[in-house]
């Protein structure tokens, strides 16, 4: 328990919360700014949600007792996640410079 | 209090020895998951048309929650015309009582007091739970009736309470259960196809039938409670038989407080557990589960790790449930995780179910003209006593035992929609990620490691 208020998986899905909140706003904010194309900045978010989510299920594997089964979420979702963005934020760089 | 209640109390203390109620909907983060994986839903509603889950599915009503819980009118599983009332003497448990020495009584089951899960720790554990048991109902739930708190003839308070609705009384009821600790309730008919034909008991070789019992039934009130996940992932192991007689201990005591509250408001009520009628079949109708490739309920949120009990009232006047399937049987065809676990090789590994056996399947332990795969219940009982233990292995390898958490709920509703090659995807899946491993030595290490547990209430 974190403070002894807040449980594992209440204290997962809040950090969840403000890294979405985060992507969206950043998104947002690259569209406005920089007025990048659909392709990176789609890329970026399916790329950031997926390890989002691949973080949410790894914790929660864990929180559950099932390392094994954290470990394969982070192979099998965060990792397909991190490729996705990196292109994502290279289409993006490029387009900005 | 009238003279009647005093006495009817008086009685009761004679004799006496001894969450909210939540429907079958997402739950608060299973709805915050759902709306964020909206998108994902609707791409898995596309791949999925035209599959066979869906036109199965198609068929029937929509329940209320409109998401992959179906709701059916009558009972999900086809019922052949000719279908003969099952006996309980014809039960596996009362044909190793009557044609083994010894019967099943396995405790304490020594094997080996180094290997892990069969220490002389394990063995206590195992042993204290199934003496809980007996002292609690005997050996009434397989090879009896009528015994301890799965008694028949109780007090009844002499005046009937009478409720304003069906629906109160259903949900009074399902309230008091969730008092006394069952995790799911449902309510359905009284149904002679599922009630055993003749009551058997084998110690005393003595046989009754449905004549003999006080009242006649009316409503059977099917509860489940969840079993603990660690110890069941140490199956099979004298840890996980101390969680397997904990499980039917407390079958007997929840089922005895419901049946007793029951009599409290005037009707006749009678606890169960394995005894009186096949549990999984009304189980189904009334709503908590699904049947499974290896013969168990599958429940939405705890899956085959479960205890069923049942009470049996004369109470008419409730609100029944309706049967409800969330894809199970579309699962169980491709899975064959259970029938690949068993160390008996007493699982079907047919793709489809069916109405009959097998010609060359001994179906004489089994009820035969139900829609199922056939268990080999012979064969399963005797890896029971040859490990002395109570096995469980299939419990532990279904993909649906998992823990209640939002990711596992997310994973089976996809379950529901997506098309049959998808679930031998997810199949393996579930292996690669390290669930359902059977005979883990390192599970009965996770069980009984005491890192991070704090008993103090902090944690």
């Amino acid at each position: 328990m974190l403070f002894g208020i807040f449980t594992g998986i209440e204290v997962l899905f809040f950090l969840m919360g403000v890294m979405s909140t985060l992507t969206i706003g950043g998104l947002i904010w690259l569209k406005l700014r920089h007025e990048l194309t659909k392709a990176p900045l789609g890329l970026l978010l399916v790329g950031i949600f997926t390890m989002i989510f691949a973080i949410g299920w790894s914790v929660s594997c864990v929180l559950e007792g099932e390392p094994q089964a954290g470990s394969m979420g982070m192979i099998i979702m965060f990792i397909p996640g991190l490729v996705l963005t990196s292109l994502g934020g290279r289409m993006a760089a490029k387009a900005i410079s | 209090m009238t003279d009647i209640a005093t006495e009817f109390n008086n009685e009761r203390e004679n004799e006496r020895e001894f969450t909210d109620e939540r429907p079958s909907r997402l739950n608060r983060r299973g709805l915050l998951k759902l709306g964020a994986l909206g998108g994902l839903a609707g791409a898995a509603s596309m791949l999925t048309a035209g599959s066979g889950s869906q036109a199965y599915a198609s068929k029937q009503q929509k329940s209320d929650d409109g998401v992959l819980v179906t709701e059916h009118d009558d009972f999900p599983v086809e019922v052949a015309s000719d279908y003969q009332r099952f006996h309980q003497k014809d039960t596996a448990f009362n044909y190793y009582h009557n044609h083994v020495e010894g019967g099943i009584a396995l405790f304490p089951p020594i094997v080996d007091p180094n290997k892990p899960g069969f220490t002389p720790i394990d063995n206590a554990l195992a042993g204290a739970a199934w003496d809980l048991n007996d002292r609690l109902n005997g050996y009434s739930s397989n090879t009896g009736y009528d015994i301890g708190l799965f008694n028949w003839d109780n007090p009844v308070y002499p005046e009937k309470h009478k409720f304003n609705s069906k629906e109160e009384a259903s949900s009074v009821i399902k309230r008091a259960a969730r008092m006394f600790g069952a995790n799911l309730v449902g309510i359905t008919a009284q149904d002679d196809r599922w009630d055993y034909a003749s009551f058997h008991d084998a110690n005393k070789q003595e046989t009754k039938t449905w004549d003999d019992f006080p009242f006649k039934p009316k409503s059977v009130i099917v509860m489940a409670i969840e079993s603990d996940y660690e110890g069941q992932s140490t199956a099979p192991s004298a840890t996980n038989d101390g969680i397997i007689g904990e499980g039917y201990a407390r079958m007997a005591y929840i089922a005895y407080g419901v049946a007793s509250f029951l009599r409290n408001m005037g009707y006749n009520a009678v606890a169960s557990g394995n005894d009186l009628g096949m549990s999984v079949p009304y189980a189904i109708a009334s709503g908590i589960g699904e049947g499974s490739r290896m013969g168990l309920l599958v429940t939405y949120n705890m899956g085959p790790r479960i205890r069923l009990l049942k009470v049996y009232t004369d109470l008419e006047f409730v609100e029944y449930d309706k049967p409800k399937t969330f894809g199970v049987r579309e699962f169980c065809e491709r899975c064959m995780r259970c029938s690949d676990a068993c160390p008996s090789d007493a699982i079907s590994h047919d793709v489809k179910p069916s109405l009959y056996p097998p010609a060359d399947h001994d179906a004489s332990t089994n009820a035969t003209g139900i829609e199922k795969w056939w268990i080999n219940s012979k064969a399963c009982l005797q890896y029971w006593i040859d490990s002395k233990t109570n096995c469980g292995t299939c419990v532990t390898a279904c993909p649906y035992n998992k823990p209640d958490f939002w990711h596992h709920r997310m994973i089976e509703k996809f379950n529901a929609l997506m098309p049959g090659p998808l679930h031998t995807f997810m199949r393996e899946m579930d292996i690669w990620f390290g669930f359902g491993t059977t005979f883990d030595e390192k599970a009965v290490a996770n069980f009984w490691n005491p890192e991070g547990r704090m008993y103090d209430g902090r944690g």
